[in-house]
C-alpha cells in the first residue's frame, strides 16, 4: 500500500469559520495540491453546518500537516 | 465584470479548486456547481506569500456552443497558454490573460483517440488535475465514473498526451489507479451526492523526487495525500491507438461568413419520420456555429408541403439548382449528405445509381461530405464502386464506429478522413425529452416492424406474438406509406383474419406526417412505456423518449445500435419466444448514452462540415 495521508477535517476549518461549522459534521474533500516555496500550498472545498460551499487554502509542511490556514474569502472579499 | 452580472449563486456557491501556475503566477480556478440555467466557472490569480486574491476573479468562457455545465478545465502551456476542455476526444483551447475581465478560450485542436476499451468497463475520462509535464508528456490525472445512478463508483486514472500540438494522448492506464479509501463505500442516505456510493477523485498532482504527490477527495467528505513512485504510474500505463486529429484553426477562415449547404439525397420527404429528424439535428447543428450563416437548399420529389411546415428555414425545391449563382458571388458552396445510410444494398442499388449519375454535379462544389452517415455489410459485392464514390469527399463523419470500419477498412479511406460520431437524430430528440411528454402512457407495448429484410415466416412470429398479448398494442409506422413490406401495409396484411376482439387490441399508430410539427412525429412512440422496433430511429426516439427499449436486428445498422444503447437485441427468425424474451428484457436507455451520443452527433458534423 502506497504511503497516505488522511487530513483531519476539523483542522483544516478557518478559525474565523469555526463558528458558522459549529461543532456539527465538516466536509473537507476534493483537495488540490501545488509545490510552494518552502511548502505546500493546498485547496479544498468545505461544507459546514450552514451548507454553503466554500473553498480554503493553506499551506502544509513537508509531513503534509498544517501550517497556517488562510480563508480564501467568499463573496464579500473576491471582486467579481 | 461587475458584481451585478452574476446571480447570487455564482458568487457564492464554490466547488472543486484547483491550483496552478502559468508563467510563475499562481492561480485558483473553481466552477459554481451544478445550477439552472448554466454554470460559471472562474480563475483568479493569488499573491504567493499571502495566499489572497490578487484582482478580479475572471469569469472563462469558451467560444462557440457551451455545455450548461462546465467543469474539468485544466490548463497547462508555458505560452501560449492551453486548457483541456474534454479528455475523450482529447479537446484543447487555446487562451490568454489579456484583457481584464472575461476570459474566452479558443478550440484549437481534436484529437480523437481509442482508449483501447477502458470507456466500456469505467465510463470517459473526465479532468482531475492540472497536467503536470515531464519531459516531452504531460502526466494527466483524472477520473471516470461507471455503474447505475445511485451506485455510481468513481475510477481514478492517468493519461499522458504530448507536450507538443496536437497535444495527442500517447499512453492511459486501463484500469482504476490504486488510491486508498479507507472509508470504504458511502451508501448513506444524507451523503452528499446520492447517486454516488464511491468518490475517488484526484484534484491534485505534483512530480518531485521520482514519486508522484496526489491530493484525492474521498466519497465528497475527506481529503487524502498519497505519494506514488513513478514506476508504479508508468507500469499502469498502455499505448493508445488509432488517433486522429481535426484543427480548429483551419475553421477559423471560415467565421463571419456566409455558406451554402446543398442537401443531397432525394428522398426527403417521403414518408419516414427519421428522414425528418435527421434534417432537424443537421440544421440544430448548423445553428450552433457562431459567426457563419448557413443558407440551406434541399430537394424533394415527394410531400414538400409536409417538409415546408416542419423546416421553414430552409429552401426547398423540386431538383436542386447548381452552385453557379454562389460562384459568381463568391459565396463558399458545400455538397453535404447528412444522415441515412448512402452505403448500402439492403434496399436494392438504387442508391449505388444515384452516385453514379450524381458525382459529376457533386463534385462541382467547394466543399462535398457526408456527416453521420451510415455504412452497411451488406456492400461488399459492390466495394470497389463504393469505394470510388467515397473517395469523392473530403471528410466523412458516421453515425458509428461499424460504419467508420467499414469505410476505412472495407473501402480503403485514411483515418484522417473518417470520423465516427452518432446519429443527426440525437441532435434533435434531446431537444424534445423533457418537454410535452406524454405523462400517461396509452399502450403498454408498441412495435415498430419494418419487413424491408425481414421474410413471410419473421412478419408470421410477429404476428404470433401481438396476437397473444393481454393488453392493447400500438403497431406503430416508422413509415407512413401504405407500400409493401412497410408498417401500414404488413398491418393490414396481419389484421385480415383476426377477430373482432383482437383486431381491437392491435392499434394502428400512425403519426400525421403531412401536416404535423416534429413534436407529432415522435407522439406515436412517445405512447407506450414499451417500444420493440426493428427501425433505427424508432430506437432512437424510443430511448430519448424513456421508454424501455428493445431491438429487432433487421440489418447489419441495428446491432451496433443496440450496443451503444446497451439495449436487448434479437435476430430472425423470429419467433413468440425470442419477443417474448424482447419484452421482458426491454430496458430504459441511461440518459448519460444518450447525452454521449448528441456530443458525438455535433462533432461529427463539424468534422465533415469545417
Amino acid at each position: 500500500m502506497n504511503k497516505h495521508i488522511v487530513l483531519n477535517n476539523l483542522e483544516f476549518v478557518p478559525a474565523n469559520w469555526k463558528e458558522c461549522f459549529g461543532s456539527g459534521k465538516v466536509y473537507m474533500f476534493n483537495p488540490s495540491i501545488i509545490k510552494g516555496e518552502e511548502d505546500w500550498i493546498f485547496a479544498y472545498r468545505m461544507i459546514g453546518l450552514d451548507g454553503l460551499r466554500r473553498i480554503a487554502l493553506s499551506r502544509l509542511d513537508s509531513d503534509y500537516k498544517i501550517k497556517k490556514k488562510r480563508l480564501f474569502r467568499s463573496v464579500m472579499s473576491l471582486n467579481f | 465584470m461587475n458584481n451585478n452580472s452574476f446571480s447570487e449563486r455564482a458568487m457564492s456557491w464554490f466547488a472543486d479548486p484547483r491550483l496552478f501556475r502559468l508563467a510563475g503566477r499562481l492561480f485558483v480556478y473553481w466552477n459554481s456547481g451544478w445550477h439552472e440555467p448554466f454554470n460559471h466557472q472562474f480563475i483568479v490569480e493569488l499573491d504567493e506569500s499571502t495566499l489572497k486574491p490578487i484582482g478580479r476573479a475572471r469569469e472563462i468562457v469558451l467560444e462557440g456552443e457551451r455545455r450548461s455545465i462546465e467543469k474539468n478545465w485544466t490548463f497547462f502551456g508555458d505560452g501560449p497558454f492551453y486548457a483541456i476542455y474534454s479528455i475523450e476526444p482529447h479537446c484543447v483551447m487555446e487562451f490568454s490573460f489579456e484583457g481584464e475581465n472575461e476570459i474566452t478560450f479558443h478550440p484549437t485542436v481534436v484529437v480523437n483517440w481509442n482508449n483501447n476499451g477502458r470507456s466500456a468497463s469505467y465510463g470517459d475520462l473526465r479532468g482531475g488535475a492540472i497536467p503536470q509535464r515531464l519531459g516531452n508528456y504531460y502526466y494527466n490525472f483524472c477520473h471516470s465514473v461507471y455503474g447505475v445512478p445511485g451506485s455510481y463508483m468513481y475510477a481514478p486514472a492517468v493519461y499522458r498526451f504530448e507536450a507538443d500540438y496536437p497535444f495527442g494522448p500517447k499512453d492511459v492506464s486501463l484500469k482504476p489507479l490504486n488510491l486508498v479509501n479507507p472509508f470504504g463505500f458511502n451508501d448513506s442516505p444524507d451523503r452528499l451526492n446520492p447517486a454516488v456510493t464511491q468518490v475517488l477523485y484526484p484534484c491534485g498532482a505534483v512530480f518531485k523526487d521520482d514519486k508522484w504527490i496526489i491530493s484525492y477527495g474521498v466519497n465528497d467528505e475527506y481529503s487524502i495525500i498519497t505519494e506514488i513512485s513513478e514506476s508504479e504510474v508508468d507500469a499502469v500505463l498502455s499505448p493508445v491507438s488509432d488517433s486522429n486529429v481535426q484543427d480548429y484553426k483551419e475553421v477559423a477562415v471560415m467565421k463571419n461568413t456566409t455558406r451554402s449547404v446543398y442537401v443531397g439525397f432525394d428522398f426527403w420527404g417521403h414518408g419516414n419520420i427519421g428522414d425528418d429528424l435527421m434534417i432537424a439535428g443537421f440544421q440544430k447543428a448548423l445553428s450552433s456555429y457562431q459567426g457563419v450563416q448557413f443558407k440551406t437548399h434541399i430537394a424533394t420529389s415527394y410531400f414538400m408541403e409536409s417538409q415546408k411546415i416542419r423546416f421553414p428555414n430552409i429552401s426547398w425545391y423540386r431538383e436542386l439548382p447548381d452552385n453557379s449563382q454562389d460562384k459568381a458571388a463568391g459565396i463558399h458552396s458545400t455538397w453535404v449528405g447528412p444522415g441515412a445510410t448512402p452505403f448500402q444494398l439492403t434496399c436494392g442499388d438504387y442508391v449505388l445509381k444515384y452516385w453514379l449519375e450524381q458525382l459529376p454535379f457533386i463534385k462541382t462544389f467547394d466543399r462535398k461530405c457526408l456527416v453521420n452517415v451510415g455504412a452497411e455489410q451488406e456492400i461488399e459485392p459492390e466495394k470497389e464502386r463504393f469505394s470510388l464514390i467515397a473517395n469523392s469527399f473530403d471528410k466523412i463523419s458516421t453515425r458509428d464506429q461499424h460504419s467508420a470500419d467499414i469505410l476505412t477498412k472495407m473501402l480503403g479511406l485514411p483515418g484522417s478522413k473518417v470520423y465516427s460520431g452518432s446519429d443527426l437524430a440525437n441532435i434533435i430528440l434531446a431537444d424534445y425529452v423533457d418537454k410535452n411528454r406524454s405523462s400517461k402512457k396509452k399502450f403498454n407495448l408498441g412495435v415498430i416492424i419494418a419487413g424491408d429484410t425481414l421474410s413471410d415466416e419473421d412478419i408470421a412470429g410477429v404476428k404470433d406474438f401481438l396476437v397473444t398479448r393481454w393488453r392493447p398494442t400500438a403497431f406503430i409506422a416508422g413509415d407512413m406509406r401504405e407500400i409493401e413490406r412497410h408498417e401500414c401495409y404488413i398491418y393490414k396484411q396481419m389484421i385480415a383474419d383476426l377477430g373482432w376482439w383482437t383486431k381491437r387490441k392491435l392499434v394502428l399508430s400512425v403519426p400525421d406526417y403531412m401536416n404535423g410539427d416534429l413534436r407529432a412525429l415522435l407522439s406515436p412512440i412517445d405512447d407506450c412505456s414499451t417500444i420493440i422496433s426493428s427501425r433505427y430511429h424508432g430506437l432512437l426516439i424510443a430511448a430519448w423518449m424513456g421508454c424501455k427499449v428493445a431491438a429487432i436486428a433487421r440489418s447489419s445498422k441495428i446491432p451496433p445500435l443496440a450496443k451503444e444503447l446497451q439495449i436487448p437485441v434479437c435476430y430472425p427468425p423470429l419467433t413468440v419466444r425470442k419477443l417474448e424474451a424482447m419484452q421482458k428484457e426491454a430496458c430504459v436507455v441511461s440518459r448519460n448514452i444518450l447525452i454521449k451520443a448528441k456530443a458525438k452527433a455535433l462533432e461529427a458534423v463539424r468534422f465533415g462540415m469545417d
